[in-house]
């Protein structure tokens, strides 16, 4: 058999461990930075690199209840209200796109109309400039406009990053369903909005959730954004832990912790549906 | 009640032409079967009668009313379609049932069950109801699709390709039931198909299209044996007819002489000899594979030619003989030919058609004859 020749134990065996090595390059900052976590700041700053310590939730009670932390002041405490604005602006920021975006992808893959290309490139070049490139026009907008520092704002500038990925990823689905099972239901007597509702959506909801995830991590981990559109009232997550970089020191610890805390919620999410990621991630390349 | 007639419609794709203006008239309870190789705009028709393709030039009126911009849920049709169509995250009741709770439809919950249970019963799938559709075979598949349709009682049932995708023995069966749920519903059935038995066995007329054009309407008979042209004619008959390139010489008044470049045959004059039109000395001469017959005695009359192929059908065999440049088919009930014999191919004295030379028309198609229906 050809399995067997190819994959021989030995075969095998240089496989896993080509793999398990790359897990490690990879995964080891995010491992130190779960390990610094847990670290008073003494053996953070050890110019040994320390694998073996005494762990502490000293850094997790000073972000979360604020207070001292160990014989350091506990720099700033806002780290749950940028978590919050993190909360806020990205789940916002992603149903405003499924609303406006849902509707454009069933236009874009059913529709024949004038400009439709160019529309739909327009959508996928929101995603060709690095953010740099535009954010001082925009600052500058924001101060006329009263956007700056508003949680509307930062909602809006984010559908830069969602609305592309969910226009082009949720057309890719619409593309697959067969345009005569929509067919069939306007014969069974549907209007559009029945067919839409009834047909469409239901057939396109794995991918809808699984994209609508896709664009939750993206903006959830933006940085330029928040950086530069917000201040300290609206600062996402991201943005809230360069706080603990004080002009005395750098609380390593505090910031690893309230990485490790940002971190979460999009990595429970891509667990959640690790199996349809893959997919909502190859699909709008495949079609279209 | 309920008829279907298309005047000159047109159906254009950007600058593609898929259907370029067709009349026909589909008269109430009357199964009507559009026949036509792919390409020939059969599914664009039928879509633009079911209304979900719009109609680029011409009328379809629908029980005398113009329905050119009646939206497809307000027309009282339903549709079969190729694909199927079944809605695959619905179980295979949902999808009976759906056509039934559309806001049109106005059925309470108990006689929506009754519909789908009833509709189940006579397509044999009460077993499937509680089964989403992936996980149903092609036979299966078709019957909920045909039994979606048929559970919405709309006057027109619009068929595209329903059978083409079962085996024969499934198909045949399907043939005999489609007939009589056709006569058991009232219903008016348009019918698409390419393929010419299920045009023959169950339409009461047929419309032969070709890239958009119709090549005939007539009844199964008179497509069969007084086809319009070469097309049709080609189209219809399994093995396809053989067309030969004969010049015409009137022997008497009963036979005539064609003479092909590889030899000759005699054949029953179709007409009275001055009744034959007068532009068929050069003509193709159609003659049905059944109506050859090849002789291994090469002392015989006919046409010398060698076998080329002998396929053995059980109680025919297809034999093709190859005739100087042309291959002649044959119908025979004699199996023992083998590669590259040498034979001599006569024409039973049977109908033959004659069609013009150049533009495939058939001469005698206007006369009024009395065919010989057997074979």
């Amino acid at each position: 058999m050809k399995r067997s020749r190819y994959l021989t134990p030995k075969r095998q065996t240089l496989i896993w461990l080509t793999l398990a090595g790359y897990a490690i390059f990879a995964l080891f900052p995010l491992i130190w930075v779960v390990m610094m976590s847990f670290k008073s700041h003494i053996d953070i700053i050890s110019p040994v690199p320390k694998f073996i310590f005494t762990p502490s939730f000293e850094n997790y009670k000073a972000i979360l209840f604020g207070g001292q932390s160990m014989q350091y002041e506990a720099g700033q405490t806002d780290f749950l209200l940028y978590f919050k604005n993190s909360c806020i602006i990205t789940i916002s920021a992603v149903v405003l796109s499924l609303l406006a975006g849902v509707p454009a992808a069933y236009a874009l893959a059913r529709y024949r109309f004038r400009f439709k290309d160019d529309i739909a490139f327009t959508f996928l070049s929101f995603r060709f400039a690095p953010e740099i490139a535009v954010i001082i026009p925009i600052y500058i907008l924001y101060q006329k406009l009263h956007l700056y520092n508003t949680y509307v704002g930062l909602i809006f500038v984010y559908q830069l990053i969602t609305l592309p990925l969910i226009v082009w990823i949720i057309r890719g689905y619409f593309e697959d369903i067969s345009v005569e099972i929509e067919q069939a239901a306007k014969l069974d007597g549907y209007s559009w909005w029945g067919v839409f509702t009834k047909i469409a959506l239901p057939l396109v909801k794995p991918g809808l959730a699984s994209t609508a995830v896709l664009a939750f991590i993206f903006a959830w981990n933006n940085f330029i954004f928040g950086l530069i559109l917000g201040s300290s009232d609206t600062y996402p997550s991201t943005v809230g832990a360069l706080g603990f970089i004080s002009y005395e020191s750098v609380l390593w610890g505090q910031m690893a912790a309230a990485t490790v805390i940002t971190i979460m919620p999009p990595l429970i999410l891509a667990i959640f549906i690790q199996k349809y990621l893959v997919r909502g991630l190859t699909m709008g390349a495949i079609r279209g | 009640m309920s008829t279907v007639v298309l005047r000159d419609v047109h159906k254009d794709y950007g600058k593609v032409k898929a259907v370029r203006g067709i009349s026909f008239e589909c008269a109430d309870r009357e199964i009507l079967a559009i026949l036509g190789p792919s390409g020939a705009g059969k599914t664009s028709t039928l879509k633009m009668i079911a209304g979900l393709e719009a109609v680029t030039r011409g009328e379809i009126l629908e029980n005398g009313r113009l329905v050119n911009f009646l939206p497809p849920e307000k027309r009282n049709a339903a549709m079969v379609f190729e694909s199927y169509a079944l809605y695959p995250h619905f179980t295979v009741y949902e999808n009976i049932a759906f056509p039934l709770r559309s806001k049109s439809a106005r059925l309470g919950a108990e006689t929506i069950d009754t519909r789908v249970h009833e509709v189940a019963e006579m397509l044999q799938i009460e077993s499937l109801l509680g089964r989403k559709p992936a996980e149903l075979s092609g036979g299966q598949k078709q019957r909920v699709s045909l039994g979606r349709a048929l559970a919405k009682r709309a006057e027109i049932l619009l068929l595209d390709e329903p059978l083409s995708h079962l085996d024969a023995k499934l198909r045949h069966h399907m043939r005999r039931e489609l007939k009589k749920y056709q006569r058991s519903l009232n219903t008016t059935v348009i019918y698409v198909t390419h393929d010419y038995l299920e045009a023959l066995a169950l339409a009461s007329k047929i419309v032969v299209l070709n890239v958009g054009v119709i090549h005939q309407i007539g009844t199964p008979s008179e497509v069969y044996n007084n086809p319009a042209d070469t097309f049709v004619a080609a189209l219809i008959g399994q093995p396809s007819i053989n067309l030969v390139p004969c010049r015409i010489q009137i022997e008497s008044a009963e036979e005539l002489v064609c003479i092909s470049r590889d030899g000759s045959f005699h054949v029953p004059c179709p007409l009275a000899a001055e009744q034959l039109p007068p532009d068929c000395r050069e003509v193709l001469v159609g003659i049905r594979p059944q109506y050859l017959q090849i002789s291994p005695n090469l002392d015989d009359r006919g046409m010398a030619g060698e076998i080329y192929v002998s396929e053995y059908m059980g109680t025919d065999s297809i034999v093709e003989v190859k005739v100087g440049d042309h291959i002649l088919r044959a119908l025979t009930q004699e199996h023992n030919y083998c590669i590259a014999q040498a034979a001599r191919i006569q024409v039973l004295k049977r109908d033959i058609m004659l069609f013009d030379m150049h533009t495939g028309k058939n001469l005698l198609n206007n006369q009024d004859r009395v065919y010989s229906t057997k074979s």
